[in-house]
């Protein structure tokens, strides 16, 4: 029977915790589609209403931020709120307000609370359950970062909604997901054009559109391309050289007698891309190359054709082709 | 916008006997006067061990130490006097928490929807109006002691993983 509160958390809440993260995420993965319908179609409602708001009040908006409000699961409801703010974010109150249930995270919270609430693991006279209790935020956050993790990979078609085009965005726009008023990570943006051959120093190349750009002999390094997009790019003679393209998206993009030398793909997706020529050297999947407590998707090849392409040195476990293409000479 | 949401005793904290606080020293209800007649003190307990809590809600409302910079950064203007807890048998072998009374002025943000039963609120509704700006808020009925939080106070709170407390959102009016 464990008679200490370090000694509990420890050896039974740290256990329960984990099978209930990973219980979520058997869920969110076995249901993804459900939940992402609804989770857009709120979303879509809230862009809707920010932008009546906007009719009247003319604010750009600078940042959505969803965020799981731990208050209310304190008053037993599972909440996900959306707020609009102008570029005065955290200064500033939002200008438009939605919220959405978030039940679909808490499936297995009850049976995880209760568990670490049983009394049959612990003496009751050293160990009360309002201290076991206070744990509960901590597991929240981990919750709300798991559904960060997730939705960064579904945010994108909410980018492509009538809703999204109608909202009136400030210079840089980020959408964003975490808890009320503390750590937000970033799911997707709306930024200025940058250069990405000479970006300027300092500049934050994450969460970038490129579209039709064509690039030839070119050497991008050390850059950290995380969440970008890339549309119908062409890469002629190109290194890639200690590149993060983690999350990132490259769709109809043409690689032709290209490299990527140490390059984290952790969850980069390339949808309908060409790859002739070209050699992937010392790059990698690991997610721990990225951020170790983050969940990333597998680097997914959909629907690309892969001409004379080598590897070597890569850690390719996190791989996963669909309907692709391979011819090696 | 805002949701509030009443400060509340866990009903699982185990019950702190604080046998030796003074009731006419530290009322259940503190107002001016009995917080200006009062000093930071010493307030010595008998019982085994003190459990963790990081709010007392009687003999009065005291705030744990580990939330003092919280609340004061909620609410600049909420005065606080020191309470020390202090085991008088075996003193070496537990410890001695140190609690904060509070002082803010009540505030009139009680509707009068509000349902209420020898005294203490059924159902509380609050006048957003009253509250407009505010992130903490002392309100009084006439055998209940209100402590409020806005929504960004209680989110605020509930990060610093506190032990003992319970919140419940109270219904609002305009």
């Amino acid at each position: 029977m464990i008679e200490t509160f370090s000694d509990y958390e420890s050896a039974r809440y740290k256990q329960l915790e984990i099978e209930f993260l990973e219980a979520v995420k058997k869920s969110l993965s076995g249901d993804l589609p459900t939940i992402k319908n609804f989770f857009l179609t709120e979303c879509r409602k809230a862009l809707s209403e920010a932008c009546n708001v906007q009719r009247d009040e003319k604010i750009p908006c600078a940042f959505m931020s969803v965020s799981l409000l731990n208050s209310f699961v304190a008053v037993g409801k599972n909440i996900l709120q959306i707020d609009f703010y102008d570029a005065k974010w955290v200064f500033g109150e939002p200008f438009a307000r939605s919220r959405m249930s978030a039940d679909f995270l808490f499936e297995h919270w009850q049976k995880f609370t209760e568990s670490a609430l049983d009394d049959k693991f612990f003496v009751r006279n050293k160990i009360t359950q309002v201290e076991i209790k206070s744990l509960f935020w901590m597991t929240l956050d981990k919750l709300a970062f798991l559904f960060t993790c997730y939705a960064k990979y579904f945010i994108a078609e909410l980018k492509t909604s009538p809703e999204f085009a109608a909202l009136d965005k400030a210079e840089k726009f980020y959408v964003t997901c975490g808890t009320y008023l503390d750590w937000q990570n970033r799911l997707c943006a709306v930024l200025p054009e940058v250069d990405l051959v000479n970006p300027d120093a300092n500049e934050d190349m994450t969460f970038r559109d490129f579209s039709g750009k064509i690039f030839r002999q070119e050497n991008f390094a050390d850059l950290d391309l995380r969440g970008s997009q890339f549309e119908d790019c062409i890469f002629r003679a190109c290194t890639f050289t200690n590149l993060k393209l983690a999350d990132a998206h490259f769709s109809h993009c043409r690689f032709f007698s290209s490299c990527f030398d140490g390059v984290k793909f952790a969850g980069a997706e390339f949808v309908e891309c060409k790859f002739k020529d070209c050699e992937f050297k010392n790059s990698s999947t690991a997610t721990k190359d990225v951020d170790a407590d983050e969940y990333f998707a597998p680097l997914r090849l959909t629907r690309c054709k892969l001409f004379n392409v080598k590897c070597d040195g890569c850690d390719f476990a996190q791989l996963k082709k669909t309907d692709c293409e391979e011819v090696n000479s | 916008m805002t949701d509030w949401f009443r400060l509340r005793p866990d009903a699982a904290a185990p019950a702190v006997e604080v046998a030796c606080f003074d009731k006419k020293k530290y009322p259940y209800f503190t107002d001016a006067e009995s917080f200006d007649a009062v000093d930071h003190s010493v307030v010595f307990y008998e019982r085994e061990k003190f459990s963790p809590c990081d709010m007392l809600f009687e003999p009065t409302f005291l705030i744990g130490d580990n939330l003092l910079a919280l609340f004061e950064l909620l609410e600049p203007s909420m005065q606080f006097k020191g309470v020390q807890m202090y085991r008088k048998f075996k003193p070496a072998e537990t410890t001695h928490p140190l609690f904060w009374l509070p002082y803010l002025p009540c505030v009139d943000a009680i509707d009068e929807s509000s349902q209420i039963v020898r005294g203490k609120a059924v159902k509380l509704t609050v006048k957003l109006s009253a509250l407009k700006k505010r992130r903490v808020a002392h309100c009084r009925l006439p055998a209940d002691e209100i402590w409020l939080l806005s929504l960004e106070a209680a989110e605020c709170l509930l990060r610093r993983q506190p032990i003992g407390i319970l919140l419940e959102k109270v219904f609002t009016q305009p």
